[in-house]
């Protein structure tokens, strides 16, 4: 039994009192994919990873869709007393608590969701397909009491969960049930990207025209009285990668929209995405790619935008001018294109020893890892390394000088099973693959770190849980 | 058994009024084994018969969940009007009450009173930061004058002696503790009298304290363990060595910076020092800080075939067996015997788990018993040769000691009938009496999360059962049913010369026993 007031006194000891979230998508709403906290896995260590649990959830695949990204709650106080919990999605409109500690189930919830049914394709095959989200970044501290939204602060002791009919459902995160009525956000069987959350305000961008509805991305205000939902529409284009859009220190909501023409990077106005700014590629799209969605990091004193262009580009953005006057010119951009251009969504860190920028991104068959060095006062972009041949990896995560990467084995998935690498952050060396430990492949599963943890699902509506049983005395009795 | 019962009867029939019996600490001696070895008038042949003596209203007024603590009982005590038997109660509302157990009746009352602390926090609804008096005190031995001193720990952190007789002041009061620093149970040992605190109550330090009765300078000792609370319900339990051990509550463990947080320090005094000597660190430590599932349970410590061990718990809801000589081995982590968990199986911090102090006794026969309470649910993997569940609330089980691969070991024997929040047991002459507090615990909900209110939960808490047992078997004796309508918290029995003493948080002191005695 603790007091609160003395967690800091407390933690002065160590870090182990803190605990980790991966609250969304990426794992901030910056969309860094960077494990801040993360020190269980290092390079000498890591090749001992070991599979420490799976967890069978009681879901449907629809389509290629089974179960999402996996969220992290690193501590909550609940009814049911403290616990780490794992939360994720289920494509026939499910959500998912695990004690993610003991392997065990806390609650689930299932949408009865109103919205009508679309006919089954590959592309929009309908179902729950957005990651739960909520609010904070990968290091936030554990939390007590709820707390309604205010100036300044998010609200707390909620999860936000996008059901097939386009509601959006804000969940008590100790129970799963609604802390306020359901409200209408986006239209019915769109699909959906990763949602973002910040300053009490909940984003979504929807792909593929599914459902028959035009591609836009959404907000929606809860801290008004009544909630109000702006859209920003694609204009028949759609937006690029798995996690719908980046936040920036401001507030300022970054997206990438590809169309026939050109790829657009646009800056929006928090909550009500007007259009504050954009950059337009100048390169020609590869249409089939999917493209991937900015990241956002820190660079003397202002947000400087990571864009991947369906040309193959990787751009550098100010974000006080997104392209210059003529919305064409980057801060910087690689002299290379890469084919068919990045996809999902980047990764970026900072190395700790010698404040190195870095960048990461992933193809069709290969994670490329890239640095940001001061060039004249600017920053520019390099591709340091490039990994072996891999299966679709989803977007990478980094952690602790170590670059965690799913390869998702879809494209060939009928033969082909999810591979989990942990590759050297500065070389790209392999250090670690989890072989034959998955039995299958996997879809818009992303990985999720935190708490001497790894997690990502697979079709099979698994969830996988690596770490060190050493660290785990629960899981081992000892 | 019947054999048994005839023996104590007939040794009870010999003992007569010279073998009264006393109980000058909580947790009955400085060992905390909560066990009265002294009584001769219950057994477990008549204590189906146990009444309501007496019930007491005691001027006194509750703070947060805090009301009386369990009475001291002084059997041949000298007083004005002669040889009384006197039980001693504090109060939160910083009162001592001296009460004649014959009647009933206050002798004499004593409030401490002093400036309101600049640390006092308007409008304070947390539990876990009372103000007032929260430790029970301590009675010394006959002074030269023949007088039997209390010590008695005020609010505002002054060390009082006070004379159990009548309540005067035998000396003038000593700056021991901060103001509202939420100290335990006092102990006394070779004329020093130790205490614990906890939750870092209004910017006092979680540690041991310590001061020598006849130091002039009344220089005060801790011992600091930089943990979230030493809060083992009956402070600290003394070992031969006059080693002080006392579990640290929440925090972590770093052996470098000497942070000693959920586990078990043992201090002794050296010189004017208070030094920790040893310490006990489960492994699974991180577990315990990750969960809140502090190491919180004050230690029982007792002999054991030539051997000094202790036994102590965490919410966790395990039993620990440990060697006061070498507490956790070389490593500080080893202990000599670990139980499975036997209950929260919720890996809930504020409902289930272990909470307060041990209890340990030797029967006839020679044979060791460890007892420990449990709040909420028994684990569903637990085994246990004698069950009187289902126990969804709480309940006591016992272990005998014995040797297994050649160190000792607890063995499960039985487990009781459910308890509404089982609180730490007394045992007295073959008889285990424990009772369900009727608290409410609850410290979150699913609306809110944290909310750990003392209105919330007061109002919320329902009503304390005493119940006995059969110390060998587990068997229920007794109990008192709905005969007590209110709750109480943190609290311990005190049973001595065929009474059994109980108070609940109206400030209710009860007085049990044998109508016909």
């Amino acid at each position: 039994m603790r007091r609160l007031s003395l967690l800091a006194l407390v933690a002065v000891a160590g870090a182990l009192l803190w605990a980790a979230d991966w609250p969304t998508e990426s794992g901030s709403p910056q969309r860094e994919g960077w494990a801040r906290a993360e020190k269980a896995f290092t390079k000498e260590n890591v090749k001992g990873l070991e599979l420490l649990y799976k967890y069978k959830a009681a879901n449907q695949a629809v389509g290629a869709d089974a179960l999402t990204t996996p969220m992290i709650v690193g501590r909550i106080i609940t009814y049911l007393g403290f616990k780490e919990m794992l939360v994720f999605g289920g494509s026939a409109d499910n959500v998912f608590s695990v004690d993610d500690d003991l392997n065990r189930l806390i609650w689930k919830r299932h949408f009865d969701s109103a919205g009508g049914k679309t006919a089954e394709s590959a592309v929009c095959p309908g179902g729950l397909t957005a990651p739960i989200a909520m609010a904070g970044s990968s290091t936030a501290i554990g939390r007590g009491r709820f707390t309604p939204g205010r100036a300044g602060g998010n609200r707390s002791g909620e999860f936000y969960a996008v059901s097939s009919d386009g509601y959006l459902h804000v969940l008590n995160t100790s129970t799963g049930a609604d802390r306020m009525p359901p409200m209408k956000f986006l239209p019915a069987n769109a699909k959906v990207s990763g949602l973002n959350v910040d300053n009490n305000v909940v984003y979504a961008a929807t792909l593929d025209q599914c459902g028959g509805n035009a591609n836009a991305l959404y907000a929606i205000d809860l801290s008004a009285a009544s909630a109000t939902v702006a859209s920003f529409p694609a204009h028949g284009g759609g937006f690029a990668g798995v996690a719908g859009s980046a936040i920036g220190a401001d507030g300022t909501v970054y997206t990438a929209v590809g169309d026939p023409a050109s790829d657009t990077v646009f800056a929006l106005a928090a909550k009500t995405l007007e259009v504050k700014d954009h950059f337009a590629a100048a390169g020609k799209p590869d249409v089939d790619s999917p493209g991937v969605t900015p990241v956002v990091f820190p660079w003397k004193g202002r947000d400087v935008i990571v864009a991947g262009g369906r040309d193959g580009h990787v751009y550098l953005l100010d974000s006080k001018s997104l392209g210059g006057a003529d919305h064409h010119t980057p801060l910087a951009q690689t002299s290379y294109a890469t084919n068919g251009g990045f996809r999902g969504a980047f990764s970026t860190w900072e190395d700790a020893d010698g404040g190195t920028r870095r960048v990461y991104a992933s193809s069709g068959n290969f994670v490329a890892g890239m640095k940001v060095e001061e060039v004249s006062g600017q920053p520019a972009l390099t591709q340091v390394w490039k990994s072996k041949d891999m299966i679709a990896p989803a977007p990478v995560v980094t952690a602790n000088g170590l670059v965690f990467v799913l390869a998702t084995g879809e494209a060939r998935r009928a033969n082909n099973r999810a591979i989990l690498y942990a590759l050297d952050a500065a070389t790209g060396a392999e250090l670690y693959s989890s072989g034959p430990a998955t039995a299958t492949w996997a879809h818009n599963s992303g990985i999720a770190i935190a708490n001497n943890r790894i997690y990502f699902t697979t079709h099979d509506n698994l969830v996988y849980c690596f770490g060190f049983f050493a660290q785990q005395p629960q899981l081992t009795g000892k | 058994m019947r054999n048994l019962h005839y023996s104590l009867t007939l040794a009870a029939l010999a003992c007569g009024l010279a073998c009264g019996a006393d109980w000058l600490t909580d947790g009955g001696n400085p060992q905390r084994t909560a066990w009265q070895k002294d009584e001769h008038i219950l057994n477990p042949g008549n204590v189906k018969n146990l009444q309501i003596l007496w019930k007491l209203q005691l001027d006194n007024k509750s703070n947060q969940m805090h009301a009386l603590f369990p009475p001291l009982i002084v059997e041949h005590l000298r007083t004005a009007a002669g040889v009384k038997q006197v039980a001693l109660v504090a109060g939160v509302s910083d009162n001592l009450f001296g009460v004649d157990v014959e009647t009933g009746t206050v002798l004499w009352k004593k409030h401490f009173d002093y400036p309101t602390p600049k640390n006092i926090r308007p409008g304070n609804d947390d539990p876990l930061c009372p103000e007032g008096i929260t430790a029970t005190p301590v009675v010394g031995p006959e002074n030269a004058a023949g007088q039997r001193p209390v010590y008695a720990l005020a609010g505002d952190g002054q060390l009082h002696t006070v004379n159990m007789a009548d309540g005067e002041e035998l000396a003038q009061p000593v700056q021991f503790l901060g103001s509202y620093a939420k100290a335990y149970a006092l102990n006394l040992w070779n004329n020093v009298i130790f205490t614990t605190t906890s939750q870092g109550c209004h910017g006092n330090r979680n540690q041991m304290w310590a001061i020598r009765l006849d130091d002039p300078t009344h220089k005060v000792m801790t011992a600091f363990p930089k943990s979230g609370g030493l809060w083992g319900r009956t402070g600290a339990a003394i070992d031969s060595s006059g080693t002080a051990w006392a579990p640290t509550g929440d925090g972590q463990y770093d052996k470098e910076t000497q942070t000693y947080g959920n586990g078990l320090i043992g201090a002794r005094v050296d010189g004017d020092e208070l030094k920790i000597e040893d310490y006990y660190i489960p492994s699974n430590w991180t577990w315990l800080e990750k969960r809140d599932l502090d190491f919180q349970v004050t230690p029982a410590i007792f002999n054991y075939k030539g051997r000094e061990l202790m036994t102590t718990a965490s919410k966790e809801c395990r039993v620990y067996l440990l060697d006061t000589k070498n507490a956790g081995g070389d490593d500080h982590q080893t202990p000599l015997d670990r139980t499975p968990i036997i209950c929260n199986e919720e890996v809930n911090f504020a409902s289930a788990g272990i909470w307060g102090a041990m209890d340990s006794w030797e029967d006839a026969r020679g044979t060791r018993w460890v007892i420990t309470p449990f709040w909420g649910p028994v684990h569903s993997k637990f085994k246990v040769p004698v069950s009187y569940g289902p126990v969804l609330h709480g309940a006591l089980v016992a272990y005998k000691v014995e040797d297994k691969s050649g160190k000792p070991g607890l063995t499960p024997v039985w487990m009781s009938r459910d308890m509404n929040q089982a609180e730490t047991p007394l045992v007295a002459n073959g008889i285990v009496f424990g009772f369900g507090s009727g608290e409410n615990t609850v410290q979150a909900y699913a609306d809110i999360g944290l909310d750990d209110s003392s209105k919330r939960r007061i109002a919320a808490s329902t009503h304390a059962t005493l119940y006995a047992l059969d110390a060998e078997t587990g068997k229920e004796l007794y109990s008192s049913g709905d005969q007590i309508p209110s709750w109480n918290h943190f609290q311990s029995l005190t049973v001595a010369n065929g009474r059994v003493y109980i108070s609940t948080y109206d400030n209710v002191l009860y007085c049990f026993g044998l109508k016909e005695r």
